[in-house]
């Protein structure tokens, strides 16, 4: 293996401002695993890396993008206009061109005849690579096209071919020696068919060899990176946090939990259930946490309505669960695979009576390792339902990361109570709900001689037994209420880890929001800022309960608060309203399934700027 | 304990028994002659005469005049809501293999609403038992027609007579296939205790239907105690198409085991399945330095 110093310095070399690729195709044509390899190389070369796709929903057919942005410094979002785009066919240069920043590198498969593809842009530096005609006539292989192309792309970037190399070993061993061995030699004949002509094609600027130093040193003396996507991310918090039980249903963008959790949860003494319907899959979830097991779900939109029956029982029941949305577009089945953050309203909200539950948002990928765990330890120290609400971008999109101990990141939630502590508990006196002045009550589990209980969906007195009396009633909807109250009020009196802030604190110009627009509202609070215009932001990961008093001190006194989200009714900016916040909010809704990127939340900003 | 030796009935400590009617809870609100008390009081025999300790037992109901079963017996219960009383009996089991698991609920609740989940929870053959209390209509709804009522039967619902074909509930859950497959009868109780016993003492999924009048919205008593009658010992319960045939073509009510067949449960093939399962055959859920040893081997392939 060649020394990892000189992969970096190759590199780093002229990635300092860094670089946005886009790969782009057919879906079929290995777009999604030549990004893959470029994400993989980057991110062990010790770049930070971003990135994003879209891609059709049907299995073969549709065209699909993959976008890899990298860095020398931690970035906020993958979205941006792009350095290179590498087009495996002509429609894959239409739908993408527009993305390529002026002066940017366009390479596409060659035309048998020589001509160039209709429409194609001139201010851009536009070249033809024969990436089929290598695949079918020297490799007998058309499905070898994709890496043809890669290797044309690291000659033109002048990366290290050894990267690419270690990946297709690596991704294709389980295919066999030949499937790695006419791969590697694909990757080679692209490169080398593109050397002479576009070597240096991709390049930025020129690295101080201080720099280069620097650079080489950061990636080979430990400082590991893993490159992991949000859905991994979530899940392995999750693990982390105690999960050991786990059901779900296949649903796009939220299948990879599932996956992820039915390959790994049972080495750590946990069990994994593809149940029939996500009905199904939550009841079983708190059938589990009624047995005192910390148990999770994830779904996506259209699952969550079907789960809603499920989390009023969880709320009265008082049982802890953990539900992931992974938001996708549109209401019914929409465009499962686009983005929005069109479910607040009903994670908020949905259900029927009075039913409040947590929820809470991670704002990147990163973050999903902490929300992950997060989630665990508030349903088990509130006893209710907690839902995450993640989103398709966070879900899918991998992030390069620094890598955690196992240790680090292991924290687990008190364990529900033994029959020691149970307060008064002889012979059948055990209160299951009995009123405390912050609603929450000692729970037995299953197993515990003096914790005998039934639960139930019906209103109950504190024992558990049905009651429809009035005060009964009245008091135990005080008592769910007031579990919401204390977290609300411990995360306002200790918001570390609760919010996200950016931006000098004099600003007179306010960003808030939640989940994924994160990224790209600080890059353009940082575009804003080197224009002349100071923006600070605050981001709340936890919706319900609302931190309002976090968010009323940061709105007081600043001149215009935009609110970006990516829905068309501004269901945040209206919940804010709802919730009491007070302040000249301005709405920034997106609806196209897409991701806002810096530009778009920049343009709002200078607009308010300049009113 | 390991998950494969589990204790079929958790049992009390030495020296420590327990009448049957130490077992019952609070008491029951039925209509007074609802066959639902007799079940009731075949449980808690079996309960006691088996010793079954209260805190490793834990019972599962959906909604409907059944659904109020886990407050009248002295256990851990979980009250749920329509139709879900499998998933629900499914995690908890999943998750606690040191438990009995009950599952009760009626005809309209396991068959109409949550008839979705019956196959599946069949198939998974999860070591759970499924106590199915058919009278043949909603009797808390106030007698509406159920998946199980006779065609022609005339009720607020349905004033010109029930239009839709009745199910059947035994053949159903063998051919979905249920490892164990029976049937009672209220008014039979001892049979019932037995077969109830037997249920539970089966290492996989039990399906029982048990025949319990409705006396206010469908009293069945009289039909029923006509024409039930205990399986005869030439019945061979391992013999699937003589089951069926039982279930689908015989005269009258017959009433015990119909099927009984051994098969891996769910946890089986799951332990068998995972390479390192020494941790799931233990339940022994957390541990401190496998759980960080575990993550990092997570983290390490992401590098």
């Amino acid at each position: 293996m060649p020394a990892v110093s000189d992969a970096v310095k190759a590199l780093t070399v002229a990635r300092r401002q860094g670089m946005t690729i886009r790969v782009a195709g057919e879906s079929g044509e290995g777009v999604i695993t030549a990004g893959e390899m470029l994400t993989w190389a980057l991110g062990r070369a010790g770049l930070w890396v971003s990135t994003f796709r879209t891609y059709p929903a049907e299995i073969k057919g549709g065209p699909c993008m993959f976008q890899v942005r990298f860095d020398r410094r931690p970035l906020d979002s993958p979205m941006g206009p792009a350095d290179v785009l590498i087009a495996f066919n002509d429609e894959a240069v239409q739908l993408h061109q527009s993305a390529v920043r002026p002066g940017g590198v366009i390479l596409y498969d060659r035309h048998a005849d020589g001509s160039v593809p209709e429409g194609l842009r001139t201010d851009v530096t536009a070249r033809s690579v024969p990436f089929g005609q290598v695949a079918v006539e020297q490799l007998q292989n058309r499905l070898t096209k994709n890496m043809v192309a890669l290797g044309a792309t690291y000659a033109a970037m002048d990366l290290p071919l050894d990267s690419a190399k270690q990946f297709v070993a690596r991704r294709f061993a389980a295919k066999g020696e030949e499937v790695v061995s006419i791969n590697i030699r694909a990757l080679e004949l692209g490169h080398a068919l593109a050397r002479e002509q576009l070597a240096g094609l991709g390049r930025l600027a020129e690295l101080s060899e201080e720099e280069e130093q620097a650079a080489a040193e950061a990636a080979s003396t430990g400082k590991r990176r893993m490159i992991i996507s949000g859905n991994q991310a979530l899940a392995i918090g999750a693990i982390a946090g105690g999960c050991r039980y786990y059901a779900g249903y296949p649903i796009t963008p939220a299948s990879d939990i599932l996956e992820y959790m039915a390959a790994h949860l049972p080495s750590f003494g946990g069990v994994v259930v593809q149940t029939e319907d996500e009905m199904a899959a939550l009841g079983s979830v708190l059938g589990a946490s009624f047995g005192g097991v910390p148990a999770m779900t994830a779904t996506s939109g259209p699952g969550l309505s079907l789960m809603v029956e499920l989390i009023g029982l969880g709320v009265m029941s008082e049982l802890p669960a953990v539900i992931v949305d992974v938001q996708r577009a549109g209401p019914s089945t929409g465009m499962p695979t686009k983005t929005e953050q069109g479910d607040l309203n009903l994670a908020v909200y949905g259900g029927h009576g009075d039913a409040p539950r947590v929820v809470m948002a991670p704002v990147s990928v990163r973050d999903c390792l902490d929300v992950g765990r997060r989630a665990f330890e508030t349903a088990e120290a509130y006893q209710t339902p907690v839902i995450v609400l993640s989103e398709l971008v966070l879900a899918q999109r991998t992030e390069s990361l620094p890598v955690p101990s196992g240790r680090d990141i292991l924290k687990r939630f008190k364990p529900r109570t033994t029959a020691d502590s149970l307060d008064g508990a002889v012979n059948g006196a055990y209160r299951r709900y009995r009123r405390t002045e912050d609603g929450i009550s000692l729970a037995a589990v299953p197993g515990n001689p003096a914790g005998l209980h039934v639960i139930t969906g019906l209103e109950h007195d504190e024992y558990g037994h049905p009651s429809y009396e009035p005060d009964v009633h009245r008091e135990m909807s005080l008592k769910r209420w007031h579990k919401l109250e204390r977290l609300r009020r411990e995360v306002e009196s200790r918001p570390d880890g609760w919010v996200e802030r950016f931006g000098p604190e004099q600003a007179r110009i306010g960003l808030v929001g939640w989940g994924s627009t994160f990224g790209s509202a600080r890059e353009a609070a940082r575009m804003a800022e080197a224009m002349g215009i100071p923006v600070k932001g605050l981001w709340v990961k936890l919706l319900s309960p609302l931190p309002v008093q976090i968010l009323q001190a940061f709105v007081d006194g600043l001149e215009a608060v935009i609110v970006p989200e990516l829905n068309l009714s501004g269901q945040f900016a209206h919940y804010l309203q709802a919730r009491g916040v007070r302040g000249p909010i301005v709405q920034l809704t997106k609806q196209e399934g897409l991701p806002f990127s810096p530009d778009e939340v920049l343009a709002r900003i200078q607009e308010v700027a300049s009113r | 304990m390991s998950v494969l030796e589990t204790e079929v009935l958790p049992q009390l400590p030495q020296g420590v028994t327990l009448k049957p009617s130490d077992y019952k809870g609070i008491k029951p609100v039925w209509c007074p002659g609802c066959g639902d008390y007799a079940i009731l009081n075949a449980l808690v025999q079996v309960l006691a005469r088996n010793r079954v300790d209260p805190s490793k037992l834990a019972i599962v109901s959906g909604i409907g005049c059944s659904g109020r079963f886990p407050a009248f017996v002295k256990s851990y219960g979980f009250h749920g809501v329509h139709g879900r009383v499998l998933p629900v009996a499914t995690g908890l089991k999943l998750a606690r293999p040191d438990l009995t698991v009950l599952a009760v609920g009626g005809d309209g609740d396991g068959l109409a609403i949550g008839m979705g989940h019956l196959p599946h929870a069949v198939r998974r053959n999860v070591d759970l038992t499924y106590l199915l209390f058919d009278n043949h209509i909603y009797g808390l709804t106030k007698g509406q027609p159920s998946p199980t009522t006779e065609v022609g039967h005339k009720t607020h619902a349905s004033p010109f007579g029930v239009a839709e074909y009745p199910l059947n509930p035994l053949a159903l859950a063998l051919i979905a296939g249920a490892t164990f497959v029976g049937r009672g009868f209220s008014s039979h109780t001892k049979h019932l205790a037995d077969l109830i016993e037997q249920a539970i003492r089966h290492r996989g999924f039990s399906f029982v239907q048990i025949m319990t009048p409705c006396v206010t919205f469908n009293d069945m008593y009289k039909v029923w105690k006509e024409q039930a009658y205990e399986i005869g010992p030439d019945h061979d319960t391992s013999d699937f198409q003589a089951a069926l045939h039982l279930a689908t073509a015989a005269e009258g009510l017959p009433i015990g085991i119909f099927y009984q067949a051994e098969k891996p449960t769910y946890l089986d093939r799951l332990i068998a399945g995972v390479k390192e399962s020494e941790r799931l055959k233990e339940a022994r859920r957390y541990d401190d330095e496998a759980d960080a040893a575990g993550l990092d081997k997570l983290l390490e392939r992401l590098q």
